[in-house]
């Protein structure tokens, strides 16, 4: 029986509950490149510390449990200390003594290895696709697209609390003047830093977006009329008040809120846009409610 | 009034969040807490003692056993604080007081951070194969694994994880049903979340709890098995040295599972260690 059990190309191991190895067959000495019996050896000693927190916190728990493991992999230790992937399939029985049998499987874990490579570099790429897909490059702020998915959510949670939301455009006077007498370089300087004045008042879950060109949006949940229209106001003061690059500049800004009966972004923004109009068409540098 | 129907809606949703069971009779209540990699099913080889004298609350950390999936917050659970926080919260729930908890490995040390958030609900703590750091920290703290051999436990996590759903499902099934019905489950769980897993691996074996040692001022009881390999007796050792109410015993057994493997040798001990701390 025993000859017949060296003949196997699998390894054949049993130990007992006191974790010593009471019977090997010959091709765990070929795994583990050893010349003596391992009886001689420490049953943990034969596996990396890593397989040995995972024999110690999954594979005994599982064996005690339901008498019997299926292909779980692990890494055994040659005596020269170089790793080998093996694959074990273990038994308990009443006594706590386990039946370990191994195969080796270096072609399986390159696979898994090549699996969990691909799966953290979908991964990565699925971030920056969904980076690219949401955020403006420029400003670093929401863009058009991700605007309109989070300001639905923003108004039908309003409508849930019964709150108001406001909308805010903000556009920059002049801005093609600015482009035309600094270059296009300094146009992109001012957007971004407009970009961050907008950013430092904003609360956790209100809407900072770049809708487009020199036109930004603002949508601000749990806040009234006066109050939409004095955040505006401030905006426009801070800006007219700070120089970018030694420029000044001033925005126009429409503001709308909603009433109970309207939870449309787009009826919302497009009362915003006639406010912002408005604001234009009276000298620009004003805020307008609709 | 308003405040009092929210206690209520939490207390029902952390009860559940947990998958808390309560069993067992007695006016002294203990509380289980499993270690990483198990669940409160783990405890059943204690438990029909246990539940002849003392009230038994058991339960499972989020992402553990039965527990809901989607309160996982991979911020809260990168740590054991969150975990401790599970404990606080449970106790804090079910407005228990004067309670044991016994913590197995990673859940010792989660024990001894609950007891000092929530001393005043805590009388006592039983430690079962405790380490408060896994890292070797030369030249005066041997943990027994090197980062690389962490990072490898990681990796060996991903490259077995389809196995773990296999290892689940008889737990998520409760004891009692038959061989045959367990195997049919079996593989519809193999989309168990790494993820959850993978946290809590990380969150047991890169952390260094020793400073937070000196804080736990609550009797401690620590039992470390003879031969462990993942945490040996001298760390039994470090331990009791460590915090200033508590004692070691040392368990003639093998493997870091006392409480599955010699229920029998440590249950009689840690009912006679928990009746003398008995206000």
């Amino acid at each position: 029986m025993d000859s017949f059990l060296d003949s196997f190309y699998s390894g054949h191991l049993v130990v007992n509950s006191k974790r010593a190895i009471t019977y090997s067959n010959q091709h765990i000495l070929h795994l583990l490149d050893e010349q003596e019996a391992p009886s001689a050896m420490q049953f943990c000693n034969m596996f990396t510390k890593a397989s040995n927190i995972f024999i110690e916190s999954y594979v005994y728990p599982l064996l005690i449990n339901e008498f019997c493991a299926e292909e779980v992999q692990l890494s055994m230790i040659t005596s020269t200390g170089k790793k080998v992937p093996v694959l074990a399939t273990i038994r308990l029985d009443e006594e706590h003594t386990t039946y370990w049998s191994f195969f080796e499987c270096a072609n399986r874990d390159k696979l898994y290895q090549e699996l969990i490579e691909t799966k953290e570099l979908l991964e990565k790429q699925s971030q920056e696709l969904l980076k690219m897909a949401t955020i403006d490059p420029l400003t670093g702020l929401l863009n058009r697209r991700e605007l309109d998915n989070q300001a639905g959510r923003i108004l039908s949670q309003a409508q849930r609390n019964k709150s108001s939301v406001a909308v805010m455009i903000i556009d920059i006077d002049y801005f093609k003047n600015i482009n035309d007498t600094h270059g296009h370089a300094v146009g992109d300087d001012v957007l971004q830093h407009l970009g961050k004045i907008l950013l430092k008042g904003h609360r956790e879950h209100d809407i900072v977006a770049r809708f487009g060109g020199e036109e930004f949006v603002l949508v601000l949940h749990d806040i009234d009329d006066v109050n939409a229209l004095s955040v505006a106001e401030k905006i426009r003061g801070d800006i007219e008040t700070t120089k970018i690059n030694g420029i000044n500049i001033t925005v126009s800004i429409g503001v709308s809120v909603n009433k109970d009966d309207k939870n449309e972004f787009d009826v919302l923004f497009k009362e915003a846009d006639s406010a912002l109009y408005k604001a234009k068409n009276k000298g620009r540098n004003k805020t307008i409610l609709y | 009034m308003i405040n009092q129907k929210v206690m209520c809606h939490d207390k029902v949703e952390i009860l559940k969040r947990n998958n808390v069971n309560i069993t067992g009779n007695g006016d002294k209540t203990i509380l289980l807490a499993h270690g990483f990699g198990c669940d409160q099913n783990m405890w059943r080889f204690m438990l029909p003692t246990l539940e002849k004298q003392f009230k038994v609350v058991l339960f499972d950390y989020v992402g553990s056993g039965k527990s809901d999936l989607n309160s996982f917050s991979k911020k809260k659970y990168a740590s054991l604080e969150g975990y401790a926080k599970d404990i606080e919260e449970i106790l804090v729930a079910l407005d228990l007081s004067n309670v044991s908890i016994i913590g197995h490995s990673v859940s010792s040390i989660i024990a001894g951070i609950a007891s000092i958030n929530c001393g005043d609900r805590i009388s006592d703590i039983t430690m079962i194969c405790p380490s408060p750091c896994f890292m070797n920290m030369p030249p005066n703290y041997i943990g027994g694994f090197e980062r690389e051999d962490l990072e490898e436990l990681i990796n060996l996590m991903d490259k077995n994880y389809i196995g773990w759903a296999n290892y689940l499902a008889p737990l998520v099934m409760g004891a009692g049903h038959s061989p045959e019905l367990i195997g049919e489950l079996s593989g519809s769980f193999c989309s168990t979340d790494p993820i959850v897993a993978k946290t809590f691996a990380i969150a047991t074996f890169f952390s260094d709890h020793r400073p937070m040692l000196k804080d736990i001022l609550k009797p401690t009881f620590i039992f470390q098995c003879s031969k462990d390999s993942l945490a040996s007796p001298d760390i039994g050792e470090y331990m009791v040295e460590n915090i200033n109410n508590s004692q070691l015993a040392v368990i003639e057994a093998e493997g870091h599972c006392l409480h599955m493997t010699d229920p029998t040798l440590i249950t009689p001990l840690l009912i006679d260690f928990i009746n003398r701390n008995k206000v």
